[in-house]
């Protein structure tokens, strides 16, 4: 664990110097689009989150395996916070960019519906007392918001939207090489912090279960 | 376009403030546990640790709990000496009997 933290700093180090200091000034946004490289990551790892929290629900669904269940809680806690991190994140940058901090466009409101969803999935497992009724509502809840993913991600390609649309697959010209490294190198960065805190997580939730049993 | 730098620090700096607080409160959880397994072993499943601790408090069972914070059973150990004063404190330095004791000067 010791040695995936000390992992995770460096490459978290190496993107933000990639960020703010390798990547070039962008042309139209100047420097604020430096944000790209924090807002982009965090939601990528908030998709992975709320992806493991789904397969992993359906493991414990079909299971009943606990390890399944503390996963998924993990996933979804680590999954929420990357996501708060992506609508703060990207508040700030619609105001310089926008002229606004929020509006109500189909991606701004579907990535809230999926802030509040997850919300919703912990406090579901923190109000219920049978630990095992918990866990498999929060299963069922954790399966079902998932749906809501395809939602976000499209939203800027299926309705129209003051929210640019994909950037990185998209048909067309690509972005310089030195853009799409930076963005990478926050890309790798970002999952690592991810695995890390899931994993702590995890350790955490098994031995407050084996406190209690 | 002004470059708004402000805004760049901001988010940078709010990402910062999130992530660090969120691994502070893993640390903080985890090291909590720890201390509770360590002062109440009374589960029945004992850990390395809590097997060592409670072996080290063994061989001093007369003396204070090994953290200083009192747990409820310490509490309630203290009331009762403090209800038979001649009784041992729970530091080990048993009082005198009370009719041993000297007057006030």
């Amino acid at each position: 664990m010791r040695v995936l933290g000390a992992v995770t700093v460096v490459a978290l180090a190496a993107g933000l110097v990639a960020g703010l200091g390798l990547a070039p000034r962008e042309v139209t946004q100047g420097n604020v689009q430096r944000i790209m490289y924090l807002h982009v990551p965090s939601v990528w790892v908030a998709y992975l989150a709320f992806a493991v929290v789904f397969v992993a629900s359906i493991a414990y669904l079909a299971k009943r395996a606990e390890a399944a269940d503390r996963l998924a809680h993990a996933s979804a806690e680590v999954g929420v916070v990357f996501t708060g991190i992506t609508i703060a994140t990207g508040s700030i940058w619609g105001k310089p960019t926008w002229g606004t901090w929020w509006t109500w466009d189909a991606r701004l409101t579907s990535v809230s519906i999926l802030f509040v969803m997850y919300l919703g999935y912990l406090l579901l497992r923190g109000m219920i007392d049978d630990r095992e009724r918990g866990a498999r509502y929060a299963a069922v809840l954790g399966i079902v918001a998932a749906f809501n993913i395809p939602l976000v991600h499209f939203s800027v390609i299926w309705w129209r939207t003051l929210h640019q649309p994909p950037s990185l697959m998209k048909p067309g010209p690509a972005m310089p090489r030195v853009i799409i490294t930076a963005l990478l190198v926050n890309f790798v960065a970002f999952s690592l912090l991810y695995v890390y805190f899931v994993a702590k997580r995890v350790h955490l939730l098994r031995r407050e279960a084996e406190a209690a049993a | 376009m002004p470059d708004n730098w402000g805004f760049v620090l901001a988010a940078y700096g709010l990402a910062a403030v999130v992530l660090i607080g969120y691994w502070r409160m893993l640390v903080r959880q985890e090291s909590d546990l720890e201390d509770r397994s360590r002062l109440a072993p009374s589960s029945g499943h004992l850990t390395p640790d809590s097997q060592a601790t409670s072996a080290r408090a063994g061989e001093r069972s007369h003396a204070a709990p090994i953290s200083g914070h009192p747990t409820p059973d310490s509490q309630a150990t203290s009331a009762r000496a403090g209800e038979r004063s001649h009784a041992a404190p729970i530091s080990g330095h048993p009082r005198p009997k009370p009719d041993s004791r000297h007057p006030l000067q």
